[in-house]
């Protein structure tokens, strides 16, 4: 049985590395693939070695922010059915609702209460749309 | 009727006329009607009186000449017989005579309607009264009437003596039946006037023995006077004047009766009445229409005056009274004529000046209104001198802005060509330059010039040739002069004082106008700035936000790794140190988190998450889960009693689940001894959640600053806990919720924050995420 892939897109060096160690000490199951930007995210994606189980997308990646990712994703016939999520530092309400309405399956902020996120990754990968828990 | 003119002056006119006519009228009559009766006695009098005489006369004709025969004959011979028969046959008078010897044999017998053949009447004549009466001596006697059984007709008979013409001695007797036929013949030929009827009546028998009419005789009439003369029942009519005259035949007596209806006999005094009553009813109609004509000629004028004076006071004032007489009332009606068209000039006048000032006002109110909806300044003055010259028919309208630091009135809109030339000279008054412009300015009044070829101050505009009248208003608002607004005419004398005023307040109104574009750019000036400020906060707290959070992200997580020991052993004493590491790190994002949630509340933009179906019961879970390490180190004992069956409500997962960890890590915070006590239930759609500890309390005077921001208790200034934020941010999200969050609290005995939430708040619905 293969493992659960998980794909990171975050320019923030740090989190690349808490999310990494995170995956590392509690998640044994999961694969962890990350991008440090979005240059070529599309012929990234698809050069995945396997079909990613959640895709995380920090909003603010240079070049493409995560709303235009998320638009080639749901505009791709790979990952337009994919689970999509924002892991975001941005709190305000109305970016929610733009998240949502882009089309985000959920969103979770920034920082990471570890015990919080693996439940709700759990309950994310089950179908639920979590936002900012 | 009678209160109108007409009707009551007739009345009175006729009734004072009429009246004194109908008394004279029937004294007249009633005078003319004595009199007249009275004359006409007087006429039956003598009538009575003139027939008696002829009927006597006959009478006494008739004995006389029996008389003047047996005197000649003197014997009762043949003789006296041829001269008796011959009597007989010569006058109808007689019907019968007879004549007697002393021993009463009848010696000749003569009738005139019967035959006689011998002796007719032998028997007892010498016993009868005719006979006996002269045979005793007596010279005449004169029978009493009676009727004859043959001819039906009233005779009466004379007795003479037949003596000896020469002894005297008395040789027989002649008794005639003369008849009264021949004084019937004597009525009818009576010429009498007025139907006067003449009659003789016997008294004996009251048979009427002589009448105009034989038949009346004939028929036995009889008929009885009801006086000597008078009034009564006559033989010819019912209703008579009479007389009667006696008239004696022997020891007889006959009545001559003449009477004649009184119709007749009054009949002029009848006449004089219908006269007098046709004299008096023409006097009335004639009176009436010289009234009426009278009162038509007096009344018809006043009456049109004052039909004319009620249409004028119903506001026809172009009414006039149509009355052309030349008498007082046509005076009268010219002056009311004249004082009519004074009114109607008046009012005109009125009007037109009412209606000149009202279009004028209407203009400024225009105008006012124009420019009071632009707010533009550049776009405004333009738009009000261009407005005002239009709207006044003027030559020229310009508006010079008042330039305080300069000291100086600055062209800032003019009109025409001469305006935009104006403008581009940049052309301004200095206020201490001549001029009417700075002279109002100065004077902070209205300067007027009607005719500037005249004015001695007036500076000519070459660009303005035919400028006759010019008016300065000075535009002050409160006690800032903020320009002059001038005015100028190509006519003399264009401004009075009524335009003035208008003006004046014109540019009041123009005054608060300028103003209130200058305030409002400033206004929209300082709101851009705001706007611009609020963005550049609302932008700045996001990226702090976020800017904070990230590197957060890795303090809190890499600590947390090292203290689970995930990145090699820890001791006990480090997990302790990086626990508080991991603590502080939270309270830091707590912090970030309330101020982030200040900006929001501040700036308008809190927005809720809304979702439908919130489960409470797993959100006190975890605020209890979190929050009870609070009490770790203390005596004070949580309670938490839920509603099993608590409904969900519609809301704010997150934010919630913020006001109850805020009210309940209050309470373990400020509470050293005791307990904690958290209640959840749902009533009638409400949902309570309640916090109730035994801590310090809350004192009175603190209460009202308790939900304010930024605001502590003392204690919590004291404990360095928090950022006085958390209940105001509670506060408001309660609100937002459409609930309530209240509390009470009693120094030493602790405080009860109550949250009230509708469960289902149709707004909420409505934002349902």
């Amino acid at each position: 049985m293969s493992k659960t892939l998980l794909v990171y897109v975050e320019d923030d060096e740090m989190s690349r590395d808490v999310m990494a160690l995170l995956v590392e000490t509690s998640l044994e199951d999961f694969d962890l693939i990350t991008f440090e930007d979005s240059h070529n995210f599309m012929s990234r994606m698809q050069a995945l070695p396997k079909q990613p189980d959640l895709i995380m997308l920090d909003i603010h990646v240079p070049p493409l922010d995560g709303f235009q990712m998320l638009r080639e994703l749901r505009q791709s016939d790979q990952f337009a059915a994919s689970k999509v999520i924002a892991l975001t530092a941005s709190v305000m309400n109305d970016e929610v609702r733009r998240l949502r309405d882009a089309g985000f399956n959920g969103a979770i902020s920034k920082p990471i209460n570890q015990t919080q996120f693996m439940q709700n990754i759990e309950r994310i990968l089950n179908g639920e749309q979590i936002w900012l828990i | 009727m009678f209160r109108r003119l007409q009707p009551r002056f007739t009345l009175i006119f006729v009734s004072t006329t009429i009246t004194p006519l109908l008394i004279i009228g029937l004294l007249i009559g009633m005078v003319s009607i004595d009199r007249l009766s009275t004359q006409a006695q007087e006429r039956l009098i003598e009538t009575a009186n003139t027939v008696a005489q002829q009927i006597e006369t006959f009478i006494t004709t008739r004995t006389q000449e029996l008389n003047l025969m047996m005197a000649v004959t003197g014997l009762p011979d043949d003789e006296a017989g041829d001269l008796l028969q011959n009597l007989l046959l010569r006058t109808n008078a007689y019907e019968r005579i007879t004549l007697l010897d002393n021993n009463a044999n009848v010696i000749h017998e003569f009738s005139r309607s019967q035959t006689i053949d011998g002796p007719i009447r032998t028997s007892n004549l010498e016993m009868r009264t005719e006979y006996v009466a002269i045979i005793t001596g007596n010279p005449v006697y004169y029978s009493d009437v009676f009727i004859d059984a043959n001819i039906r007709e009233p005779l009466m008979t004379v007795s003479l003596p037949l003596s000896d013409r020469r002894t005297g001695t008395l040789r027989g007797v002649v008794i005639a039946e003369f008849r009264f036929r021949p004084i019937w013949e004597l009525l009818t030929d009576l010429d009498l006037d007025g139907d006067v009827n003449v009659f003789v009546t016997d008294p004996l028998m009251n048979n009427i023995i002589a009448h105009a009419d034989p038949s009346v005789v004939l028929r036995g009439t009889q008929f009885t006077p009801s006086g000597d003369f008078g009034r009564g029942n006559g033989q010819s009519a019912d209703d008579v004047l009479f007389a009667v005259q006696e008239l004696p035949v022997g020891g007889n007596r006959l009545l001559v009766i003449a009477e004649q209806p009184v119709s007749t006999a009054l009949a002029i005094a009848q006449q004089l009445g219908t006269l007098t009553l046709l004299v008096i009813v023409l006097a009335t109609i004639s009176a009436i229409a010289v009234v009426t004509l009278a009162v038509r000629h007096v009344v018809q004028p006043i009456k049109r005056l004052s039909d004319t004076a009620q249409q004028i006071q119903s506001g026809d004032l172009s009414m006039r009274a149509d009355v052309t007489s030349r008498d007082e009332i046509g005076d009268l009606a010219q002056a009311f004529n004249n004082m009519t068209a004074q009114l109607q000039d008046l009012i005109a006048n009125l009007e037109r000046r009412v209606e000149d000032r009202t279009r004028d006002l209407q203009v400024a109110v225009d105008v006012s209104k124009q420019v009071a909806t632009v707010l533009n300044l550049p776009d405004l003055l333009p738009l009000i001198v261009e407005r005002t010259k239009s709207a006044y028919g003027l030559y020229h309208v310009s508006i010079y802005q008042h330039d305080a630091d300069q000291n100086r009135l600055q062209l800032a809109a003019a009109t025409g060509t001469a305006g935009t030339i104006m403008m581009e000279m940049e052309n301004y008054f200095r206020l201490d330059q001549p001029g009417l412009i700075p002279a109002a300015a100065r004077a902070r009044k209205p300067v007027l010039v009607n005719n500037v070829l005249a004015a001695d101050d007036h500076l000519p505009n070459p660009l303005l040739p035919l400028t006759r009248a010019e008016l300065a208003v000075p535009m002050i608002v409160g006690d800032t002069l903020l320009g002059v607004l001038d005015l100028q005419s190509s006519q003399f004398d264009a401004f009075d004082d009524d335009d003035l005023r208008l003006l004046q307040s014109l540019a009041e109104q123009l005054g608060v106008a300028v103003q209130n574009a200058t305030l409002y750019a400033q206004q929209l000036e300082i709101t851009e700035e705001l706007r611009r400020l609020d963005n550049m906060k609302s932008q700045f707290l996001a990226s702090m936000s976020h800017e904070l959070r990230t590197p957060l992200n890795a303090i809190l997580n890499f600590t947390q790794f090292v203290r689970m020991g995930k990145l090699g052993d820890v001791n006990a004493k480090q997990v302790d140190a990086l626990g508080k590491a991991i603590k502080s790190g939270e309270h830091l994002l707590s912090l970030i988190n309330d101020v982030l949630d200040v900006a929001k509340i501040e700036a308008g933009m809190m927005e809720l998450f809304v979702e439908d179906d919130v489960d409470l019961k797993i959100e006190i879970d975890t605020v209890v889960a979190s929050t009870s390490t609070l009490l770790d180190d203390k005596p004070v004992v949580m309670r938490v009693d839920v509603q099993k069956d608590l409904p969900n409500v519609v809301g704010d997962r997150r934010r919630i689940r913020q006001i109850m960890l805020n009210l309940v890590s209050n309470a373990c915070k400020y509470t050293s001894h005791g307990s904690v006590h958290i209640k959840a239930y749902a009533q009638d759609d409400v949902l309570t959640f309640s916090v109730a500890d035994t801590g310090m309390g809350i004192p009175p005077e603190e209460h009202a600053l308790i939900f304010e921001s930024f605001r502590q208790t003392r204690e919590g200034l004291r404990t360095g806990n928090g950022t006085g934020l958390g209940l105001a941010i509670s506060h408001r999200l309660a609100q937002e919720h459409y609930g309530t969050l209240t509390f009470t609290s009693e120094v030493g005995s602790g405080s009860t924050f109550i949250l009230m939430l509708p469960v289902r708040a149709p707004e909420l619905l409505k934002q349902v995420f």
